[in-house]
């Protein structure tokens, strides 16, 4: 309802041909009829520290929590006890901490007085280690189960290596290995004396045997083995080649009875530690054996040490020592046993848990999986998942903020994903193995069912955007909690915002505020809600003024042990001086002349009109000429502004609806033959919004009735096409930004700011405009119809149809009217001259 | 005797490593050798036999090599036999030179063809006399050496410069632990007890004097001569075996009980009285036997 303007200004020379009068305007004071200046009561509306029933802060109990918020209150308290997973929570309001931290006081206590919810755990999975168990365990369980399994492990890296060096496992294991490696090596031998009775030599190689005639114990050289008979030689070589087969079938026979040993030794083994096992594991399985999950992994863990009990065997003279110093974590011998807590409440009188996602990237909800540096490579097994903020809120809700988790890469849809899914589902970053590099296998842990409640904070203008873009939003998030900004004026609710100011110096352990100091920061929260009748709620500018107040009581000069209300004007006076250097900049062009902004005179087809400039939290209003322009035309008014593309759609829109009202008030019986254009002058960025429509409206009418406007006045203000005047945004700083000018060049008492008395509300004025207008130095004016300023600006009256339907000759909307009549005539002249001499246009005569 | 072992500079001798083509190397038997070297702040010297009856078979025209699968037997030729001694040779030379400087040890290393005892005879022969020859293999049924191309009784035989002989079983594991001389006659205890701390210095351990003994009767007297032989060597760890109740085996398990590591003994004696007997107590205990003569 306001335009803005962006910081950007140039000086330039002013437009040439505005039409300048030199009637003498009269004092509006002294028009006794029409719009009054208002008087001072509602330019501000002030609060004596003394009405607040307290001396300083340090008097009232701190008050904390959604005040005011009856209606978000109720929404969330819904949103929390629907169960389906669909009915998530959206928070809507200005972004602020103080907001969010309240939600989650709220949210906190709801969920003091619920059921807590389960552990979670992941464990390996014996079966296939790719897919690792999420097991559940009642609050409390997991951290027990996982010590247990710990000190188990423990317990059998010293135990299990006594039990395989005790002599009674050694010597039957000893036995063992002599019966398989006697009876394969006595079979070697066997072949040995056997080719040793018939002189053949039995010869070890690298890679086996050879078999070659023998005498006297030494092989015989090929020249003498070949001077031997024929016959000779023949039986030599089939006794070898017998000999060779035998060797043959007992090196072949030699793996199976290996696997035999093996087996006798495994079994041997299991025996060996199934005592020190089920001694380490007996009371902990008792202790789960309620839980079937836990018992099963528990049973798992059990099978697996026994089949793999050699694993644990260090050498026995190790033993003592590597038990004292063994670290399962660190062990890839035992991690495999171990469990990975991944939730773990202390109990189930706990509560539900409520949890925020200060950086939500996507590993920061759903978890990931952390590989582990594994000697020069990277591994990865069930330990290196590590959760996410679903996992730690699940059971209970997730405070989140929608900017941040739809800024960041992947953490939206996964978050989505999780919700329409109902489970946490960690995937693998999916990364691609540098060139060269072995991939690793991709973890896939079993998914952990979900159940929370994500409550996303929005600003109401992501909030639109992200309902027209994001269907599956509102399919998710199906509870809106609208937090108002302001709190209505009262003494209850006066009450409660000293309460907040209370708890925020407790909070920031600041010196206790005077009453009139409170008030002073209830006046500055009703400017920020631009309405006196309400308090602006966003706590965190309130903080920062107080934190500043608090600072300059604290200065050399003051060494105060209370914060008054002078602090309080320091620290708001500090803060408008360290963002002040554009508005200096601005009201110095204007004083010098660069910026043409006329504050007295009267000039016709020209209007002060009043802008916005905004920076963060920050802002001013600075006048703006406006002119406009007539001429014959077809029923067109260009708007400069739009045509070079620095008009906002609000702003055109604001130019379509009065020439809606002109031509709905003025060309009933004739067309609006006319053209004409209107322009902001040294106006060089962006203009958006409607509040200038007013104004632009009585600069064409003055430029077609040919009357002069009092440049004393600026004008703020919307019209809709009935030639109502609609209430603005900035009403205030629009104000100032002109009596900042004026005063500049000295106030002449006939100045002054025309509002919409819509915006009377609104109106929390800086104290030193309240005094001039208290002293007739400035004036400030509230009108309802564009009718009511037409008086004050060119001390004509704006005129009404009388019985015969016609505009009095000397108002100003008769003088419209009578151009607007005129200028249709000399079109109609115009168009039947063109007709008859054959030319319609500039394409007919060459034609 | 075994009281002395040439330290490095002395060129008397060495500790001589029997490397050959039975397979792979027996981890302990490597490691006593650079333990003793070690010891004797002496060297090793580590020699891979060829065994040249093999390079006879190779030109045989039946010969034939059978893997130890079992499997797929091949027709053998000088050439690849060669080829595969020296990549196994390499093998093993480079396993043993690592070890030995890993253990500040000098070492080199050198393959000879020849028939395995000349081969040792000549070897220490160049150094003698005070070589210890280790051998790398494990100790087997029989020879005692494995199936190098020699039996222990050969090596003690003809292999003059070397003071003693160092074998493991096939289960050897360790050379830290207590360094047991195992001593039957009185004028050996000071020698072997000398060997034994030699030793023990380099494994960790500490050095026991284990003296055998049948005669009951004999057994104090015999500890009082000891200890009057040892002198004033302070905190000496002796024990008297009783033999007429114990037997070899029984005497290895005692050993293994005890932890010990290298065991000194005596080639002939109670507990190796042939070279049948070495391979069976070997495999009982689970250090290396130093067999001296």
């Amino acid at each position: 309802m306001f335009f803005k303007r962006l910081t950007k200004s140039k000086s330039a020379s002013a437009p040439a041909a505005v039409v300048e009068s030199e009637v003498k305007t009269s004092l509006v004071k002294e028009a006794k009829v029409g719009v009054q200046p208002l008087p001072t009561s509602a330019l501000r509306r002030t609060i004596d520290g003394k009405d607040l029933g307290f001396k300083t802060t340090a008097d009232l109990e701190p008050a904390a929590g959604l005040v005011g918020q009856e209606r978000a209150l109720a929404a969330i308290d819904f949103g929390l006890s629907m169960r389906a997973r669909d009915f998530n929570i959206y928070v809507v309001g200005a972004p602020s901490s103080s907001k969010s931290a309240a939600v989650r006081a709220h949210v906190a206590k709801i969920a003091a007085a619920s059921q807590g919810p389960s552990d979670w755990v992941y464990v390996n999975n014996f079966e296939d280690p790719r897919r690792p168990r999420a097991i559940s365990l009642p609050a409390g369980r997991a951290a027990m189960l996982a010590k247990g399994v710990l000190v188990a492990i423990k317990e059998l890296a010293a135990t299990l290596p006594t039990a395989f060096a005790s002599e009674d496992y050694r010597a039957r294991r000893r036995a063992i290995e002599e019966e398989f490696r006697g009876a394969h090596e006595d079979a070697v031998d066997a072949v040995h004396a056997r080719a040793a009775q018939q002189n053949i030599a039995v010869l070890r190689t690298p890679l086996g045997f050879g078999m070659a005639p023998m005498h006297d114990g030494k092989v015989v050289r090929p020249d003498v083995f070949s001077q031997l008979p024929e016959a000779m030689r023949r039986d030599v070589e089939k006794r070898i080649t017998v000999l060779q087969g035998e060797l043959e079938t007992i090196l072949q026979n030699a793996p199976n009875a290996d696997k035999r040993r093996r087996r006798q030794l495994t079994e041997l083994n299991e025996e060996a530690a199934r005592h020190a096992v089920e001694e380490a594991l007996d009371s902990l399985s008792a202790a789960f054996a309620d839980l079937p999950e836990a018992a099963s992994f528990l049973a798992d863990i059990e099978k697996d040490i026994l089949a793999n009990s050699a694993l644990f065997a260090v050498g026995e003279t190790e033993a003592t020592s590597a038990a004292a110093q063994v670290d399962p974590s660190q062990d890839a011998r035992f991690r495999r046993y171990l469990v990975n807590v991944i939730v773990s409440h202390k109990d189930a009188k706990a509560g539900a848990p409520v949890c925020e996602a200060a950086h939500p990237l996507l590993s920061n909800l759903v978890g990931h999986i952390e590989p582990q540096p594994h000697g020069a490579a990277f591994a990865t097994d069930f330990l290196a998942i590590k959760p996410g903020a679903l996992h730690r809120a699940n059971g209970g809700a997730l405070l989140i903020d929608a900017r941040r988790v739809m800024s960041t890469p992947g953490a939206w849809d996964g978050l989505k994903r999780a919700l329409e899914a109902g489970e946490i589902r960690i995937e693998a970053a999916g990364e691609v193995p540098a060139q060269g590099a072995v991939p690793m296998p991709a973890l896939e842990p079993e998914p952990i069912p979900l159940a929370v409640k994500v409550i996303l904070f929005f600003d109401p203008e992501q909030l639109g955007a992200i309902e027209q873009n994001d269907p599956e939003f509102s399919q998710l998030f199906k509870v809106q909690a609208d937090l108002d900004e302001t709190l209505a004026r009262n003494a209850d609710n006066d009450r409660v915002f000293a309460r907040l100011v209370a708890s925020l110096v407790d909070e920031h352990g600041l010196k206790p505020i005077d009453a009139g100091g409170v008030a002073r920061l209830m006046e500055e929260a009703a400017r920020f809600a631009e309405d006196r009748d309400k308090l602006f709620m966003e706590m965190g500018r309130i903080s920062d003024i107080i934190r500043e107040a608090d600072f300059w009581a604290d200065s050399e000069s003051r060494k105060a042990k209370v914060t008054s209300v002078g602090d309080i004007e320091r620290a708001l006076k500090e803060r408008t001086r360290r963002n002040d250097r554009l508005r200096d900049h601005v009201q110095e062009s204007v004083e010098r002349g660069m910026l043409l902004v006329d504050t007295g005179g009267v000039k016709t087809g020209q209007i002060n009109a009043l802008s916005l400039v905004q920076k963060g939290h920050f802002s001013f209003g600075r006048p703006a000429r406006i002119t406009a322009r007539v001429h014959l035309g077809q029923g067109r008014v260009t708007d400069i502004e739009r045509e070079v593309e620095l008009g906002g759609p609000l702003h055109s829109k604001g130019v379509m609806i009065l020439w809606g009202y002109l031509a709905g008030r003025f060309a009933q019986d004739v067309p609006l033959a006319l053209a004409a254009t209107l322009v902001f002058e040294q106006s060089y960025d962006t203009v958006e919004g409607d509040s200038a429509s007013a104004a632009e409206l009585l600069a064409l009418m003055s430029s077609l009735a040919d009357t002069p406007l009092r440049q004393e006045l600026a004008i703020t203000g919307s019209i809709n096409q009935l030639g109502e005047v609609q209430a603005v945004g900035g009403v205030n700083e629009k104000i100032e930004g002109f009596f900042d000018v004026c005063a500049a060049r000295g106030l002449s008492g006939t100045q002054g700011v025309i509002i919409p008395d819509a915006n009377r509300q609104n109106l929390m004025l800086r104290e030193d405009i309240v005094k001039a207008v208290r002293e007739d130095r400035f004036a400030i004016y509230a009108i309802k119809t564009i009718d009511e300023a037409i008086p004050l600006l060119t001390g004509l009256e704006a005129g009404q149809r009388g019985a015969d339907g016609r505009f009095g000759a000397d108002t100003v909307n008769g003088r419209v009217e009578a151009r607007l009549k005129a200028f249709a005539e000399r079109a109609l002249t115009f168009s039947s001259v063109s007709s008859k001499s054959g030319t319609q246009g500039p394409g007919a005569a060459s034609a | 005797m075994i009281a002395h072992v040439a330290q490095a500079d002395e060129q008397r001798g060495r500790v001589v490593l029997w490397l050959g083509a039975a397979g792979e190397a027996q981890d302990t038997a490597v490691e006593a050798a650079v333990r003793l070297a070690q010891a004797f702040e002496s060297e090793i010297e580590s020699v891979f036999i060829e065994d040249r009856q093999l390079f006879d078979l190779a030109e045989l025209p039946f010969a034939r090599e059978i893997p130890l699968s079992g499997r797929g037997s091949r027709t053998m030729s000088r050439d690849a036999l060669a080829r595969d001694m020296r990549a196994h040779a390499s093998a093993l030379q480079r396993n043993v030179l690592d070890r030995a400087k890993a253990a500040d040890v000098k070492a080199q290393a050198r393959i000879v063809r020849d028939e395995p005892v000349k081969a040792l005879a000549d070897v220490c022969a160049e150094n003698g006399p005070w070589n210890v020859v280790t051998v790398g293999s494990a100790v087997r049924n029989g020879t005692a050496t494995g199936h190098n191309g020699a039996s222990l009784a050969e090596l003690f035989e003809s292999v003059h410069g070397t003071t003693g002989i160092v074998v493991a079983g096939s289960r050897a594991r360790r050379t830290s632990g207590p360094v047991i001389a195992v001593v039957e006659e009185l004028d050996r205890v000071v020698p072997m007890m000398r060997a034994a701390e030699r030793i023990a210095t380099a494994t960790g351990g500490d050095a026991r004097l284990w003296l055998l003994e049948h005669d009951e009767a004999r057994q104090d007297w015999i500890e009082g001569q000891i200890r009057l032989a040892l002198g004033n060597t302070p905190g000496v760890n002796f024990e008297v075996v009783d033999m007429s109740v114990n037997t070899p085996r029984s005497v290895a398990g005692m050993m293994r009980r005890a932890g010990a590591g290298f065991v000194i003994t005596r080639f002939g004696g109670m507990l190796a009285r042939r070279q049948q007997d070495v391979a069976p107590f070997a495999e009982l205990i689970d250090g290396p036997l130093f067999l001296v003569r």
